[in-house]
């Protein structure tokens, strides 16, 4: 395991601190309704979206369930091919290899496409240690990586910054005028990067899809630089996670439908492309060699449980992200990991430990849109409901929490016991009228709001509704429980009155 | 060595691990699915500010039409040249308006000489087998496609039938001939159609490459730009013999409506 | 028809008015109402904070309470607590025994709009409230229980009331359960954008079938000094006026 970012570990600080990003929420909230807003008519174009979705599960189900026999035959039908497989148990190995073959044959200038994996293991960190610095090539990563920051979400990396961020970044790198025009700054960088395109020794890029029928790998982008990168230069390393295999060809045809639309709202992307093997003849174009690194890290054990195994399903394609009302309102960084949001909330305890990142399964209200979009069903709100499971039993060295657990013992105890539930809430509505809190809707007095942690969070910013003077069971004995016309239902103005 | 006993490894956790999950899948697959709104078959009433979900524009039904259609949406031009003549000046048209001084042409057999008649009248260089350091200077590359997709406006070149890797993707401008006769419904037939062919070709060309629209990046501020490391323009040729037929005259015709028609 | 009222531990303490209505609307439209007083809460607190212990003791309660009740449905004005029910067989992996007492009981579990729908097939419960009214999704009757036309509905019948759509009626109200005090900044945040959504809206209530989305909304609108009521389905179902 490769150790995360330590702010994986501090999501309230990093949400608060992201909620005083005006700019930051406002291209968040730009960039996340306009996802949405493709996403939902480019879902509209197909007829049956949904037996779309069950067909794309049941496939990643069939393959997650004999992963090991699809892996081999991608193996063997990719080097049948002329491709070099290289197996890493963890992100180091993986580095390793990767350095391995980049030093064997004195690369030089490395080009990379974007490749979430390679962001996971920490690969151009890796690489720097070897003086070799990979040039990130999508437009998105290449802005982060001038600026020397880390992506904000799947899809967009760089959607936290302005032009104007941008502008003044690129003037300062690359020696331009500023400007803010965006097919200025978008030529600046094509003309700046075309140069190391031309000079590359080697690729590396992640991979979409494997195909264990071929052994060919899908490569989806929208730029073009993924395609120089992964046909200039003389080696192409393709880095895969294990979990990225599909059984056969003609499946390709189910995750293109979904996955475009999903992520950006796109019929398909500008290119995809489908690689299997090394050119067949001496005079083809492309590279000499190309090595693909199949990586485990962590993934082969979220295959031990049904709840866990789904998380393997996941295509990368965003839309939860864009769908979540946390992500929407803090973005990316907040999640302090290479992946954030709902499935970052759920993948990164599990890749990277759940003592690292135990606040995330909880950055979640569990409202299920991060489900409702998701092309291959994964039913997150499942596996954070899980993952706070093993948070609160205290496993893999989380922080067990005594207090809560103590506070929720005594709840289910005080639940069980109808009689004292009622006699506590009697002492609570004389606690109540002691501390001055009203009968109305409205703010507890301050030295009731100081008693507990809870409350204060609550009462900070929202009334509190406070505890009713008679509960309904008291109600009901007193006589809601006979002749339908005793219970007064209540007049838009009676209502009022309740209230008030 | 290490891979092989990495291999091991990995392969030795997955069973291990599929092994373990074994008896929890069972319980599993019982677990009822949450209902989805839009599957109880109950209409929503009629409410003040509910917004209606545009619906798409009725597509052309003939394929060469659709194909038409969405590859302009796409910001791809979309030209028919009936025969060698119509092709090449078709070729001709575009290199002028894209101002090209220098272009370069695939090994494809279909060009012949229509490109080469093209780049003659218009004063363009023509390389032919460039190199990719000599096309990263060329204004223009020109190809075939050996499919395209008419759901999505989508070109399918295929390594093993053309030499096109390069012409396709370093100048600013690709030119694309396709045969109308090559023109798929769908994504998946498309597909199919590069796993047929000689018996010994079952195995996939090097790259296949699925090609819709010019390159494009939104990274900056969500604001679309197209052109960023591959082509900035596609133009799609679409060629048919010089013989005209009712069907393809009806979709040139689809585009102009003619008044006098009944719809 | 007979049916059992669970009223929800949140109703009972906080919000007895929607128990009471819920109870009038049953009366209305033909069902006989038991209370049973031995009910307490579904467990849903313990069980969304991971601890699953105290939430199985509560599951199991519920099941032995209602198991061999003889009312035909059980009847939840919450969205939430439904959805919890239903979900009680998750807590007994290891045993195959209580997961099919689970799922029994859950078969007769339902939620109040659901119920009146389609357990009894009525849209006019002879309400009246003139206003307009916005109906705000809640997630767990929307995404688990596949609940949206079912309340518009019932609204729509409701004599004098305008019903309106809100820009974001499907958006989370960021409650969330213990979310909302472990993070209430980003809580606060959600809800401002619903509020925004209220607002921009002009009604004068804005209606829910989950008395902790009101909780949350209502608690904003009025720190916000908005005059916009929360109201529960049950209160407006049950009102005549």
């Amino acid at each position: 395991m490769t150790a995360p970012a330590q702010t994986s570990r501090t999501f309230d600080r990093n949400a608060r601190r992201a909620l005083e990003d005006t700019q930051l929420r406002g291209a968040l909230r730009h960039a996340t309704d306009l996802f949405g807003e493709r996403r939902r008519a480019a879902v509209g174009t197909v007829t049956d979206w949904e037996g779309l979705r069950t067909q794309a599960r049941a496939i990643k189900d069939e393959t997650l369930s004999r992963l090991d026999t699809y892996l081999e035959e991608f193996v063997a039908r990719a080097e049948e091919a002329g491709a070099r497989v290289h197996w890493a148990r963890d992100g180091q190995e993986a580095c390793s290899v990767i350095a391995g073959i980049a030093r064997d044959r004195g690369a030089r200038t490395v080009v990379k496409s974007k490749s979430m994996a390679s962001e996971e293991i920490h690969l151009n960190a890796a690489l720097a240690e070897l003086d070799i610095e990979p040039i990130e090539t999508d437009l998105g990563e290449y802005i982060i990586q001038l600026a020397g920051e880390t992506p904000s979400h799947i899809v967009v990396p760089a959607i936290h910054k302005t032009k104007r961020q941008i502008a003044e970044l690129f003037a300062e790198k690359l020696g331009i005028p500023p400007s803010e025009d965006v097919a200025t700054l978008t030529e600046a960088a094509r003309t700046a990067l075309r140069r190391r395109f031309a000079q590359a020794d080697l690729g590396i890029s992640g991979v979409n899809f494997g195909v264990a029928e071929t052994g060919t790998i899908l490569i989806l982008e929208n730029e073009g630089n993924a395609r120089l990168t992964t046909s200039l230069p003389r080696v192409h390393v393709a880095l895969m996670g294990i979990e990225k295999v599909i059984p056969r060809f003609e499946d390709l045809d189910v995750f293109l439908k979904l996955l475009p639309r999903s992520g950006t709202g796109q019929l398909l992307t500008a290119y995809q492309s489908l690689i299997t093997g090394t050119r067949r003849a001496e005079g083809d174009e492309g590279p000499d060699e190309l090595h693909i690194v199949l990586m485990d890290n962590g993934r082969s054990r979220m295959l031990a449980h049904p709840t866990t195994r789904q998380s393997l399903a996941c295509i990368r394609c965003g839309a939860c992200l864009n769908a979540c009302p946390v992500y929407q309102q803090v973005g990316g960084h907040a999640y302090g990991s290479v992946y954030p949001g709902p499935i970052g909330a759920v993948i990164s305890p599990q890749l990277f430990g759940l003592d690292s990142a135990s606040q995330l399964p909880y950055a979640s209200s569990l409202c299920g849109a991060c489900r409702e979009v998701c092309p291959v069903k994964i039913d997150i709100p499942e596996l954070l409901l899980h993952l706070r499971s093993k948070v609160a039993e205290g496993e893999s060295g989380t922080e067990a929490k005594p207090l809560e657990r103590l506070s929720f013992t005594a709840y289910a105890a005080l639940m069980q016991r109808p009689r004292l539930l009622a006699w506590a809430t009697r002492a609570g509505r004389m606690a109540q009228r002691a501390l001055g809190v009203g009968e109305r809707l409205g703010k507890p007095n301050a030295v009731a709001a100081r008693l507990a942690p809870p409350m204060t969070a609550w009462t900070a910013e929202r009334d509190l509704r406070p505890l009713s003077p008679r509960s309904f069971r008291e109600l009901w004995r007193e006589g809601v429980r006979d002749a339908p016309d005793r219970a007064e239902p209540p007049r838009a103005t009676a209502a009022k009155d309740a209230e008030g | 060595m290490a891979t092989d006993e990495a291999r091991r490894s990995i392969l030795s956790a997955i069973r291990r691990n599929l092994a373990e999950s074994a008896p929890h899948d069972v319980v599993h697959a019982q677990r009822h699915e949450p209902p989805n709104p839009s599957q109880r078959g109950i209409p929503l009433p009629v409410l003040t500010g509910a917004s209606e979900t545009a619906a798409e524009p009725a597509l052309p039904r003939e394929p060469l039409a659709r194909f038409r259609s969405r590859l302009e949406a796409v910001a791809g031009t979309f030209t028919l040249a009936r025969g060698d003549v119509e092709l090449s000046a078709a070729i001709e048209r575009i290199l002028a308006a894209t101002g090209a001084r220098r272009a370069a042409a695939s090994d494809s057999p279909g060009l012949g000489g229509a490109g080469q008649d093209a780049c003659a009248r218009a004063g363009v260089e023509l390389l032919v087998d460039a190199s990719p350091a000599e096309l990263f200077d060329c204004d223009v590359g020109i190809s075939a496609a050996q499919w395209g997709i008419a759901e999505t406006g989508t070109l399918v070149l295929e390594s093993r039938r053309e030499r096109h890797r390069f012409v396709s993707l370093l100048p600013r401008v690709h030119v694309a001939l396709l045969s109308a006769d090559r023109i798929c419904e769908t994504l998946g037939e498309a597909l199919r159609n590069t796993r047929e062919g000689a018996a010994s070709e079952t195995v996939p060309s090097a790259v296949i490459t699925l090609v819709t629209g010019p390159s494009r990046t939104s990274d900056i501020e969500l604001t679309l730009a197209i052109g960023v490391h591959g082509p900035q323009e596609l133009h799609v040729i679409v060629t048919e013999p010089a013989e005209a037929t009712t069907v393809t005259s009806a979709a040139s015709a689809a585009e102009t409506p003619d008044p006098g028609r009944t719809p | 028809m007979r049916v059992a009222l669970f009223v929800t531990c949140l109703v009972d303490q906080l919000w007895p008015s929607v128990g009471t209505s819920t109870v009038e609307v049953l009366r209305r439209v033909g069902c006989s109402v038991d209370f049973d007083d031995r009910q307490t809460c579904c467990g849903q607190p313990a069980f969304n904070t991971g601890y699953r212990d105290p939430a199985r003791a509560l599951a199991r309660r519920f099941i032995e309470m209602y198991e061999d009740d003889p009312a035909e449905a059980i009847v939840v004005p919450s969205g939430s607590c439904t959805a919890m029910v239903h979900h009680y067989e998750d807590l007994f992996e290891d045993s195959p025994e209580w997961r099919a007492r689970a799922r029994e009981v859950a078969e007769r579990t339902h939620e109040l709009s659901a119920f009146l729908i389609h357990v009894l097939g009525v849209e006019d419960v002879g309400a009246s409230f003139s206003g307009r009214v916005a109906w705000h999704d809640a997630c767990h009757s929307l995404r688990e229980l596949g609940l949206k036309s079912e309340p518009r509905r019932l609204l729509s019948k409701v004599k004098g009331a305008e019903l309106v759509e809100l820009a974001n009626a499907e958006a989370c109200c960021g409650f969330g359960g213990t979310f909302s005090v472990k993070y209430p900044e980003v809580s606060v945040a959600i809800v401002d954008h619903k509020v925004d959504a209220i607002e921009q809206a002009r009604v004068d209530a804005v209606v829910s079938a989950d008395a902790s989305c009101l909780m949350q909304i209502g608690g904003r609108l009025s720190r916000r000094g908005s005059t916009v009521r929360a109201l529960h389905l049950a209160e407006v179902l049950a009102s005549t006026a």
